[in-house]
């Protein structure tokens, strides 16, 4: 068990954690959010986001393209010191953080409110994140090996659910097709780039794949994809449900497996899909908990980041409990995203900046 | 030692932590909910309870209980009756399986309609694909008096009518999805038109020129559905037979009805009619021209048709002259039905049933640029032309009619 | 270790001494065992003694090839100037032969069934294998059944097994290496694998463990199997028993080592992972459809197995809209009649199949028939007529058990058996959320679980190049390549080897 805790994952494992924790975000509050300032464009934000995301991704790996086998804390500390690099280690961290708990209980809220409704918030919440830390405590090849797994699975459901939607859907309620404006669109996308900012997280992780090369191709492949997946099931959600009722509905793609049925026969197909998606949850966080544990052991410069998994989970835990109800959720995401937009577009230039200044205090023979 | 301490806390699992956990047994599921206009600003709530013992195999039946049991309830929505409902039923009720919504006429017409409406839905298990049906008289009489001889539970009724309804067409596809969604936007909900009580009867010679209630039947069950009721803001503000609905159903380009049997008078013989089954060729076109005040409409319907039986005993198989006028017939009684549709949307309801602002939709670029321009109040001045594109098929399996060969012979 | 007080480990030169020795040791003659046959050897005229063991040694070949040419050898002129050399080189006609002067290796030897011949004069001792155990014929095997294929089935004797072994796999890089475990009763244990296939670390790990095993007896390979586990309180196993030779060569050949000893009737073979447990030997005997056929409806049958009680309670008691509804009101009405609540239902049943199940075990085979009767016919039915169960239940229960009856692996069979109630408990606890946990976290658990330092769930995840025969396979001219999770040291497998299961 141990040996292979430590072995570094493939490039088909690696690419499979992105696909399905990045794809996520299809199921959760992100739509509603997306639609209400978009409109009926808010299905292209996603794939704009990731454009804007992408810029700073390439920056940030011409940086660490210099270095390879050395991940986002390494580099950091090798070009900011001991001090630059703990800041921002930090800063990252607070950043992960914050949105895992709010996401967290995000998708805690979903399973309240639409299957288990007596059922105690916290209950749920602790045996969601026990499942969670389980999976994190098993280690980094255990998420990728399980992604790798279930990545065919889970798009097969997904092509289940959008073939079964078939008939109900009617393109034509895509139109207008500027939706907002074009402005502000683009306003929204940059603003909620965030979204993508797992991506920028990601390069922490790059002593841990097979190569250097595995690694690039594996997040920016399991980005692009990913958004292009949210992008088109979001347009699905709205080709069934229509622009104005989209927003008044709370969690798009739950509604939307209330609707499916396998014939006459299996009606209410909700539960099936539920399913799937609590496991890629519990992948989702268990991922999250690992990164948190694993960014703060940098930050403070230790080497036993295995043993913050449980605090990390208790951390998340308690900060997810905090807000009263799902619309403070909601708003407390929003403020997240914005901010933490500012962090992950502004960090890479930070860091190539940084980088450069120390290439030339270095070059000199 | 770890051992015993999980020893003790997995009993203590199985006891605690059931919270949504309740019995198969213990719970009622309402099969049809009836809603109608009680005193001051309530409505009064018919739940209809599904018995599982009668229909059941041997081993779970009982004797002498009937199949379903229907109680009612005043209260302010209809969360609240539910939970009344637990002072009167022996287990928790739950909607579960909640297939049906039955409103009264007059609670449809009344603005406290879409408050009901859209309260209920918060409700997880309230399901948006809850079929509507609007009753021409109080919803609790509808439910009672629907007893289908044929059917022994209550919901198979339904289920099972929601097949013929795509078979015929007489009534529209309506859940309470669709009510919600067009309560927003700019176009007109249509749902399903019924009534126990066929007592107003009529005769017409085209067999889909009623409303629920006029159908000319005796005996057999008592419930008649046929027709639409007109929805627009979320209340009812008018019905359309089922001939109207018929092509309501035809012109909008995304149809549930495919194809369906309808009779015309016969071109050649005054007391005759001619059936035909009418197939859509295709999607119905829809061009919009939307740059003058008044706009243009173009609307062609491409169909094709099985002429299944004509009284007149005209050889309009074997005849192509024959057919030629029998095509031509057809075109014009066709396009005038259509015609009156489109007026009766435009000049009684003012506004578009057809879902056509999905079409203008496409000619705008911004959502608010839209809003602003106000399809409704365009739809109702626009100037329409309907071409119908028509096409027979063939003739069934008789060649020539049976009189005519006859004659010949003798 | 001495059984004798004096200390003395060596032989001494006076043949009296000797004898006196082994008689105490071996407790003689109130211990019928020690058969003990003074001669005097013609050819060198001098007294000598035969020693062996009742039931041990082949009494046959003692008397053939021992003591007749050590009676009846003429008297010639030797080439070897020593006596032990004399008798062992030119007269003994026996095909094996070696020396000791240690009593504790004779004493080992003679447990063993090897004869011992002693010379007056001589300080050393001859020994003879002669092994004579009584063991059954080779039979049919028991547990794995194939309709094509052989039906020979390994049997208790390791000389036997490794015979048939040997057979199916006609390979001179074939090695069977002999470690002895166990130090009161010393047994011994045949490690076999293919030499320039099977990566050296497996070996070495193999090699290793058995020799850290410290205990006085290991009398059979199950026993062995639970010393050398590295995980030994896991659900899932990490080594495999199987009967049918043909299967154990079909490991070697994919460079897995094996384990072979006596008493033990099965080859323990290592590292494993899940697919080697869910393969049956008869995948590969069909062609290529049918045995596809067969895995598909197989590993239906496992998710039914594992996935089906839990997912009726969790449907009935959490998620009742997913029930149509026809099927929902019928479980009702049939349910208003049953006094428990449905786990406990559950619970009743599927102890009472458990039951059924151990009791056709143990049974013994003149009654074995009534059993089955006994339990679907009255159990099942007559408990439906008592309105203890509800129907469906029983169909639930039935399909699940005969389900997990189509895992050809016994261990994987009880590895699901408990799985299957420990998802059926979060299932009645939390409904789907609860299974979706727990099958989470199973995965998680299977994924990193490794057999000897291979992952389990490979050469699916983590992902190597691999014959094409992980859940469906290939048509056997595609299976090129050896998994390379084992990493082998020869990859390809050339195409005049033929392809074993």
């Amino acid at each position: 068990m141990n040996a292979s805790v430590d072995e570094k994952v493939g490039g088909r494992e690696f690419t499979s954690i992105f696909l399905i924790a990045v794809g996520m975000k299809l199921s959760d509050i992100t739509a509603t959010i997306l639609f209400e300032s978009g409109q009926t464009a808010g299905w292209m934000i996603p794939i704009l986001s990731l454009c804007f995301m992408m810029i700073a991704y390439a920056v940030l790996m011409s940086v660490l393209k210099r270095r390879p086998g050395q991940g986002l804390p390494e580099v950091v500390f090798a070009i900011g010191g001991r001090f630059g690099g703990s800041v921002i280690c930090l800063l990252l961290f607070f950043a992960a953080l914050l949105m895992t708990a709010v996401t967290s209980r995000g998708y805690v809220d979903i399973i309240n409110v639409m299957v288990y409704q007596r059922s105690p918030l916290y209950a749920l919440y602790f045996m969601l994140l026990g499942a969670a830390f389980y999976v994190a405590r098993r280690g980094f090849a255990a998420i990728a090996r399980i992604s790798w797994v279930l990545i065919f699975l889970i798009e097969g459901a997904l092509i289940l659910l959008v073939s079964n939607m078939w008939q109900d859907i009617d393109w034509y309620r895509l139109y207008p097709i500027a939706g907002s404006g074009v402005m502000e669109v683009a306003r929204s996308s940059l603003m909620h780039s965030a979204m993508f900012g797992e991506i920028i997280l990601a390069t922490a992780f790059v002593p841990l794949v097979n190569s250097f090369k595995a690694f690039r191709i594996g997040s920016a492949l399991g980005f692009v994809v990913s958004s292009l997946k949210i992008a088109i099931l979001m347009a699905v959600y709205l080709a069934v449900f229509d622009y104005p009722e989209i927003i008044h509905i709370a969690y798009p793609f739950q509604q939307l497996t209330k609707n499916t049925s396998f014939g006459r026969v299996f009606t209410h197909a909700e539960s099936f899909f539920i399913a799937f998606w609590l496991v890629i949850s519990v992948i989702y966080f268990a991922f999250y908990i690992y990164l948190l544990a694993f960014l703060f052991a940098h930050a403070l410069r230790m080497d036993q980041h295995r043993k913050l998994q449980l605090p990390m989970a208790g951390l998340v835990f308690l900060i997810g409990l905090m807000p009263g109800n799902t619309e403070q959720v909601r708003s407390y995401w929003e403020s997240l995203i914005s901010y933490s937009t500012l962090l992950y577009g502004l960090l890479p230039f930070v860091i190539w900046t940084m980088d450069w200044i120390w290439r030339k205090r270095h070059a000199n023979p | 030692m770890r051992i015993l301490k999980c020893a003790v806390l997995l009993p203590l699992l199985l006891l605690t932590g059931c919270w949504d956990q309740v019995e198969l047994e213990e719970q009622a599921f309402v099969v049809v909910i009836g809603l109608d206009k009680g005193p001051g600003h309530t409505v009064e709530i018919t739940f209809q309870i599904a018995n599982p013992q009668i229909g059941s195999s041997d081993i779970g039946t009982a004797e002498g209980e009937p199949p379903s049991d229907t109680i009612r309830f005043t209260s302010s929505d209809i969360l609240s009756a539910k939970e009344l409902a637990n002072t009167v039923v022996t287990r928790t009720i739950n909607f579960a399986h909640l297939k049906t919504m039955i409103v009264h006429e007059e609670l449809a017409r009344s603005p406290l309609f879409p408050h009901i409406a859209g309260a209920a839905i918060r409700d997880p298990e309230m399901r948006r694909e809850v079929t509507m049906i609007v009753s021409r008289e109080r919803a609790y009489e509808f439910i009672t008096k629907n007893r289908p001889r044929l059917e022994t539970r209550p919901h198979k009724y339904y289920e099972l009518m929601q097949q013929r309804w795509q078979e015929t067409g007489f009534v529209p596809f309506s859940t309470l999805n669709q009510y919600l969604q067009q309560q927003v936007v700019d176009s007109m909900f249509l749902a399903i038109y019924a009534t126990a009580d066929s007592t107003k009867h009529r005769v017409s010679r085209q067999e889909d020129d009623y409303i629920a209630g006029e159908v000319p039947k005796t005996s057999g069950d008592p419930v008649q559905m046929m027709g639409a009721a007109v929805f627009r803001g979320g209340r009812m503000i008018g019905s359309l037979t089922g001939q109207q609905m018929r092509w309501a159903q035809m012109l909008r380009r995304k149809s549930s009805i495919d194809a369906f049997i309808t009779s015309y008078t016969d071109p050649l013989d005054d007391k005759a009619m001619v059936s035909v089954r009418l197939f859509r060729n295709g999607g119905t076109k829809i061009r919009l021209n939307l740059r003058k005040e008044t706009p243009d409409i173009h609307v062609t319907l491409p169909l094709r048709v099985q002429v299944l039986s004509f009284t007149s005993l005209q050889p309009y198989a074997t005849d192509t002259k024959k057919q030629q006028i029998l095509v031509k017939h057809l075109k014009e009684e066709i396009e005038k039905e259509v015609l009156d549709v489109i007026h009766l949307s435009q000049k009684k309801f003012g506004g578009d049933l057809f879902e056509w602002e999905l079409v203008a939709r496409k000619q705008f670029m911004t959502v608010s640029a839209f809003q602003k321009y106000g399809w409704s109040e365009h739809f109702k001045k626009a100037n329409v032309n309907v071409h119908v594109e028509l096409r027979i098929e063939n003739f069934g399996k008789q060649r020539t009619p049976y009189i005519e060969s006859g004659q010949k012979a003798g | 270790m001495t059984t004798q007080r004096d200390g003395k480990t060596e032989l001494s030169i006076r043949l009296a001494d000797n004898l006196e020795r082994f008689k105490r040791d071996f407790a003689y003659p109130a211990n019928q065992a020690l058969v003990i046959r003074h001669l005097i050897v013609g050819a060198l005229k001098c007294d000598a003694a035969v020693l062996f063991l009742e039931g041990a040694a082949d009494v046959g070949e003692v008397e053939k090839r021992i003591i007749e040419p050590l009676m009846e050898r003429e008297q010639v002129t030797f080439r070897n100037g020593d006596p032990i050399d004399t008798v062992r080189l030119e007269i003994v006609t026996h095909r094996t032969g070696k020396t000791s002067g240690a009593f504790d290796e004779i004493e080992n030897s003679l447990i063993n069934g090897w004869t011992v011949v002693l010379l007056d004069g001589a300080d050393r001792a001859l020994l003879f294998e002669t092994r004579g155990f009584e063991s059954r014929q080779v039979a049919e095997p028991i547990v794995e059944h194939v309709i094509r294929g052989p039906k020979e089935a390994f049997t208790e004797s390791a000389a036997v097994n490794r015979s048939l072994v040997r057979k199916y796999l006609r390979d001179r890089h074939l090695v069977a290496e002999t470690f002895t475990v166990g130090e009161r009763s010393a047994s011994d244990v045949t490690l076999m694998y293919v030499k320039d296939l099977a990566d050296p670390n497996i070996v070495d790990q193999v090699r290793k463990r058995i020799r850290s095993v410290r205990t006085d007896a290991v009398p059979s390979l199950p026993i062995l199997e639970q010393y050398l586990d590295e995980h030994p309180y896991s659900l899932v196993p990490s080594s495999l028993h199987t009967e049918r030779p043909d299967r154990a060569c079909a490991f070697l050949l994919e460079g897995h080592v094996i384990l072979i000893m006596d008493n033990s009737p099965a080859a323990l073979v290592m590292p494993i992972t899940l697919w080697s447990l869910t393969h049956s030997a008869e995948d590969h005997y069909m062609r290529w459809a049918y045995s596809n056929f067969m895995r598909i409806i197989r590993l239906l049958a496992v998710f039914v197995a594992v996935l089906t009680p839990s997912v009726y309670i969790a449907v009935a008691t959490f998620h009742e809209e997913m029930i149509p509804t026809d099927l929902l009101l019928a479980i009702a009405a049939t349910r208003e009649k049953v006094p428990f609540p449905a786990l406990l239902e559950v619970l009743l049943m599927e102890f009472a199949f458990e039951l059924v199940r151990e009791a056709a075990i143990r049974v013994p085979t003149v009654i074995g028939p009534t059993i089955g009767i006994v339990g679907a016919l009255i159990l099942g039915q007559a408990a439906v007529e008592a309105n203890i169960i509800s129907p469906i239940l029983v169909v639930v229960v039935a399909m699940t058990g005969i389900s997990s009856f189509t895992i050809p692996e016994p261990s994987l069979n009880v590895t699901v058996r408990i799985t299957r109630f420990i998802l059926l408990f979060t299932g009645a606890f939390m409904g789907f959320f609860g299974i979706a946990l727990v099958v989470a976290c199973m995965l998680a658990y299977l994924t990193t679980y490794t057999s000897y330092g291979v992952p389990f769930l490979s050469p699916l995840t983590p992902h190597f190049r691999s014959s094409a025969d992980i859940i469906l396979r290939m048509p056997v001219h595609k299976e090129r390549i050896r998994p390379q999770n084992l990493n082998p040291r020869d990859s390809v497998r050339r195409p005049e080897r033929t392809k074993q299961p």
